[in-house]
């Protein structure tokens, strides 16, 4: 990219737009994210290009971009210029994958002024746009989405075919290119082992379901990213539907056994709340995936009323907070990078954000 | 038992490799994690599905000719072409899961139809023309040599299939919604 082109890769203050504002259902669901792939066409596929296409479908990008009223104003960012801090921090914000993350050639992101659109260069395809609501608004975010396609699609010819729709890298993507998914916090059906039993059930529908970091088998601080797998075959709005009555149906079932567990086990649940507070709150050293666990007990006591001053958007906010590159930006140069120094910088941190939560 | 190359974690893949030529045969049992070492077939499905979906494509049966056909073993390859366009050999893709260009879809024909079904449940996309790519002749048949496939009869197939999972699984929900969704796609199809 040309000097010209790039953008200051500063980001300024924060990035966070997506975890700024309203979140519809934030006691429930984290975030909602609408991903499209595309490739354009006659062009080689990522995976096994030379580095000079991969030069000339960046260049394709830029200018599309250049001539398109709804991304030239996106601030341009190549990977390479990027620190492995920047980097991480983008990928903890979700707004780059970890493919992207690791960097490579001509590689870069687009980023909208607001932060919740994103679309990635010369990952596995050749755009990845993708575009992040707080709480549960999927529609939105893929009507977006679908804004910013059509606007490319006017001056990218993109590759696809009658029989197979639009043609991605690995088949697994084909057709819609579209990856619907919303992240959902479910620890009451987790205590009670319900969501194992429901996790079977969504796979055979072709769900996915997936952990905070996109993992497979653990479901760290009981979030469960539920996404599509089938992109062929269906239309945008079939898999969008689908999807979003499975969630419903999570989301009634998560908030039934929330009031269960307050009314028969209320004593227990308290006792949990209140020992995970006090560990929060006076921790010198906390790593993070004993803090996820910890934080993840808050929404009960939230629900109950312990906590005024702690909203459920701001609960939210401090799972994404407590990671690595997100501490490193408040962390003194030069200790970001040792554990231990990490981990207490999360535990000072998160003494700072919940000292007050029962003030009214 | 467990597993033959790291000792510690419980085998949960049988790999059999016969050699070309002598047809000696042997067998390594593997976990998870050394099974996605040797194959990035296993590595790949390992990433976009959890280990219980994995098992249970295993168990039906459908994983194993491609787990034993990425563990050295060429010569059960079949003998596909390259793609014409960007030379990408069908044994590239197999190791990777990624195609070389958009004319691979065409170029690997059936045995990528294969994969398709598997992964996606069907292998076509909808009825409505997609948006053509400029100055391509517009074939209706996207495999050369194979008539055109009937996208709605093969969807209809694929939900009557899942609707009788459905009624088995007492997910009367799912079943009323593939119920309607049939009814409809009969009446436009017409009589079968």
């Amino acid at each position: 990219m040309s000097a010209e082109q790039e953008g200051s890769g500063q980001l300024g203050p924060s990035a966070a737009g997506w975890l700024e504002g309203t979140a519809p259902l934030a006691h429930v669901a984290l975030s909602s994210r609408a991903r499209l792939a595309r490739n354009i066409a006659k062009c080689p596929f990522v995976p096994h290009a030379q580095a000079e296409a991969l030069d000339i479908t960046l260049d394709k990008v830029l200018k599309a971009a250049d001539r398109s009223p709804a991304l030239v104003n996106f601030e341009r960012v190549s990977l390479d210029n990027m620190s492995i801090d920047q980097r991480a921090y983008l990928k903890e914000l979700r707004l780059i994958s970890q493919e992207l993350e690791r960097g490579g050639h001509a590689r870069a992101v687009l980023l909208s002024s607001d932060r919740k659109v994103s679309i990635m260069v010369n990952e596995e395809d050749h755009l990845r746009m993708q575009c992040i609501e707080p709480g549960l608004q999927l529609e939105k975010a893929v009507a977006r989405l679908e804004a910013i396609e059509a606007e490319l699609a006017a001056v990218l010819p993109f590759a696809s075919s009658r029989r197979f729709g639009h043609l991605t890298a690995c088949p697994t993507n084909v057709g819609t290119g579209l990856r619907a998914s919303v992240m959902l916090h479910l620890p009451a059906i987790t205590i009670t082992r319900e969501m194992e039993n429901i996790m079977a059930g969504l796979t055979r529908r072709g769900i996915s379901v997936r952990g905070f970091q996109g993992e497979n088998s653990e479901f760290l601080g009981d979030f469960y990213q539920i996404s599509n797998e089938v992109t062929l075959g269906r239309t945008v709005e079939t898999i969008m539907r689908d999807l979003l009555g499975i969630i419903r149906n999570l989301v009634e079932r998560e908030e039934e056994t929330r009031h269960k567990l307050a009314k028969e086990k209320g004593p227990i649940v308290e006792d949990a709340v209140w020992r995970s507070y006090a560990l929060l709150t006076y921790a010198r050293r906390i790593a993070s995936k004993e803090a996820m666990m910890l934080l993840s007990r808050l929404r009960f006591g939230i629900e109950r009323g312990f906590f005024p001053a702690l909203s459920h958007e701001t609960l939210n906010r401090l799972f994404i907070e407590i990671q690595p590159a997100h501490l490193a930006r408040t962390t003194p140069p030069g200790r970001g990078e040792d554990p231990s120094a990490r981990d207490e910088a999360r535990a000072l941190f998160l003494r700072g954000q919940l000292a007050n939560a029962q003030r009214q | 038992m467990k597993c033959q190359r790291c000792n510690k974690a419980d085998a949960v893949f049988s790999f059999t490799m016969i050699e070309k030529g002598t047809k000696d045969v042997s067998t390594v049992e593997l976990c998870h994690v050394c099974a996605s070492d040797m194959s990035p077939y296993i590595a790949r499905m390992m990433q976009r599905s959890g280990i219980n979906e994995l098992l249970s494509e295993l168990i039906k049966g459908k994983m194993a000719d491609e787990a034993a056909t990425s563990v050295g073993a060429e010569a059960l390859l079949p003998d596909v072409e390259p793609c014409s366009t960007c030379g990408l050999k069908f044994e590239q893709y197999k190791a990777t899961l990624m195609l070389g260009c958009p004319d691979c879809y065409d170029s690997f024909g059936e045995h990528l139809l294969a994969d398709i079904r598997r992964m996606q449940g069907t292998d076509a996309h909808l009825d409505v023309p997609g948006p053509a790519v400029e100055d391509e002749p517009v074939t209706t048949s996207a495999v050369k040599g194979t008539p055109p496939a009937p996208d709605a009869a093969m969807r209809l197939k694929a939900m009557r299939a899942e609707l009788q999972d459905c009624i088995e699984n007492e997910d009367f929900e799912r079943a009323a919604f593939l119920r309607d969704e049939i009814r409809k796609l009969s009446t436009e199809a017409g009589p079968k």
